[in-house]
């Protein structure tokens, strides 16, 4: 078998006196979609972080194809992995196009302007995820919505073999939502790319995901696809609640609804 | 296709004649501010004894030995002193600006002006000496004063989500006067005569010589290619320091060497003309106004929009008042006062 993209070999991270992850394993292989699932403050967002070299793991490797993440430099990084962090901060006095040109800076070296194929990797990526009309507005005048799509136009701007979100959903409407996700993972499917995202959508996951990596107490708990992750159990394990699990009536995936307790 | 490469290469040369243009209006106020003082003297006369000073040419008529002493020996070093100055003061408040995430950084307000007056200040009260071999020491002492104190008001201001602009401001406050207050220490226990250092840090640039010029032009020079090279990563580190590592800038790297790009030519301003303030507030922010925050025009526009405008601000100090002068950092803190509260309220800081 192929290198994997992306391989975390049992790792460790503690944060002032918390352990946080005890031993986390696991690949992500090209042209996967993996969703990343487990309950608030389980160590997701710290595990990008780690493999982007943001935080040091206690102990462990990040191997991204094949290479230990932490010997790579951030311009080698930024040419095989690009993230839509959870909160990007809007760059003051910045277009669309300007902010996503950004994404183009792995490729460039100091005093270098883009490049016209810059401008139009860029171009074609803001007409894919629908923002191409907002391309000489301020991102500081654009809505939550739209925002988010430009940001994920910069991921893709970046063309690296794998993408991660962190939650990219947080702010949308159903619609948007869907639009997202079919964009990033047909873009990816395209370029036999993989995407890596962090959700609490266990729907969008399970309707999406080639792959599912459920975390609980700072291990994996089950890794695999929807179906064999998302069981009554496992769910009750990692997130503390009953779930009833059905099909959707059109696509065929699993769809999972809480047992509410509701006053009616 | 056909009209993003017409855009591209259109932005492209837009810039480069918007900064030719500006550079001849810059040159343009020089000549001017040359031509304006107790004597009037014509600036195509200007032209012709700079002309003059070439070996070759020797075209004109004679013009009066005392204009070509006005204008070579006095006017034009210290036109030319205040533009290089103006420039440089508003090329480091830029890259400040551009590291600390923050419209209100300026090399006077965050002390690091003060913290290069310091260094200065050492080595001119104390029996290190001057200069070794020719090579004169006093802007790598001024230097070091800058970066330390740059690096503090960084440190003290950082959080994790930012800079926050209330400390930023406070610590540069406390870092000036801590600084001035050591430097009156130094100046009072050292000599009897202070007057000649004083009116030194006080700012300003009465009795500026071309060799004052000639001295610090290196390290501008180092400091101005540094920045300017990296302009385009300073764009990306306008979103956040998180981001720009994403998008592959080496942070801890980037940081360092324009903190020191920006204290060197900060350093070398303040050993010409002592502590002149608000020059790296307003050079910057009239360019975001008027051409937007990209640092590619950012940088290189400042220089010459600052360098103009301690040009224009000296020559009030001489006209004000006239026989008598202000000192420069009057004019300057009374243009930059009320922008920097006109900044502060407009809000768009934190």
């Amino acid at each position: 078998m192929s290198t994997p993209l992306l391989a975390i070999k049992d790792l460790h991270f503690a944060y002032k006196n918390n352990i946080l992850l005890k031993g986390i394993n696991f690949d992500v292989n090209e042209g996967e979609i993996v969703g990343l699932i487990g309950s608030n403050g389980i160590g997701k967002t710290t595990l990008l972080k780690i493999i982007m070299g943001l935080n040091k793991p206690s102990s462990g490797i990040v191997e991204i194809q094949g290479k230990d993440s932490h010997h790579l430099s951030p311009n080698e990084r930024a040419k095989l992995i690009s993230i839509v962090p959870q909160n990007p901060k809007i760059p003051y006095g910045f277009t669309t196009l300007q902010t996503v040109l950004m994404a183009r800076n792995p490729y460039l070296n100091l005093f270098q302007y883009e490049k016209l194929q810059d401008i139009k990797i860029c171009i074609s990526a803001l007409t894919k995820a629908k923002v191409i009309e907002f391309k000489d507005h301020y991102v500081s005048t654009l809505s939550g919505g739209e925002a988010q799509r430009v940001y994920i136009a910069r991921a893709l701007s970046q063309e690296t073999p794998l993408i991660m979100l962190d939650e990219p959903l947080a702010n949308l409407d159903i619609i948007h939502q869907t639009e997202i996700m079919d964009l990033i993972c047909s873009t990816q499917y395209k370029n036999k790319g993989s995407v890596l995202f962090v959700t609490h959508d266990l729907n969008i996951a399970a309707q999406y995901c080639t792959r599912i990596i459920l975390l609980h107490n700072g291990k994996v708990l089950n890794s695999g696809t929807p179906s064999k992750v998302l069981t009554i159990e496992n769910i009750l394990t990692a997130y503390g609640i009953e779930i009833c699990l059905t099909t959707h009536p059109i696509n065929g995936t699993l769809v999972i609804l809480p047992k509410y307790n509701t006053l009616k | 296709m056909e009209q993003i490469s017409y855009t591209l290469i259109s932005n492209k040369l837009r810039l480069r004649w918007r900064l030719l243009i500006a550079f001849a209006v810059s040159l343009v106020i020089a000549i001017i501010a040359a031509s304006i003082g107790s004597v009037f003297i014509p600036p195509i006369a200007i032209l012709q004894i700079i002309l003059a000073k070439l070996p070759i040419i020797e075209l004109f008529e004679p013009l009066p030995d005392s204009w070509s002493t006005i204008i070579w020996d006095i006017r034009l070093p210290r036109v030319v002193t205040s533009g290089l100055v103006g420039g440089s003061l508003a090329l480091a408040g830029a890259t400040y600006q551009g590291i600390f995430r923050n419209p209100l950084a300026d090399p006077y307000l965050l002390g690091i002006a003060g913290g290069a007056g310091l260094g200065a200040t050492v080595v001119l009260t104390t029996t290190i000496p001057l200069g070794i071999g020719g090579f004169s020491i006093l802007p790598i002492a001024a230097f070091i004063g800058a970066v330390v104190a740059g690096l503090i008001s960084y440190f003290i201001s950082k959080r994790t989500t930012g800079i926050s602009t209330p400390t930023l401001i406070l610590s540069g406050i406390a870092i000036a006067s801590l600084t001035a207050s050591i430097t009156s220490i130094l100046l009072i226990r050292s000599t009897p005569d202070i007057k000649p250092l004083l009116s030194w840090l006080l700012g300003g640039f009465i009795g500026s010589q071309w060799n004052d010029t000639f001295i610090m032009l290196p390290y501008i020079l180092i400091g101005t290619i540094i920045t300017l090279s990296h302009a385009r990563v300073l764009n990306v580190l306008q979103t956040s320091e998180e981001e720009a590592h994403y998008m592959g800038v080496n942070i801890t790297r980037t940081k360092i060497l324009l903190i020191a790009a920006a204290s060197l030519v900060t350093a070398a301003a303040v050993s010409i003309s002592g502590l002149i303030g608000f020059v790296g507030l307003i050079g910057p922010h009239a360019v975001r106004l008027l051409w937007g925050a990209d640092y590619r025009i950012l940088l290189p526009m400042s220089i010459i929009v600052g360098g103009s405008f301690l040009m224009i601000a000296d020559l009030t100090a001489r006209l004000v008042i006239s026989p008598g002068e202000l000192p420069v950092g009057v004019v300057t803190a009374f243009c930059g006062a009320p922008f920097f509260l006109y900044l502060i309220r407009r809000g768009d800081s934190t």
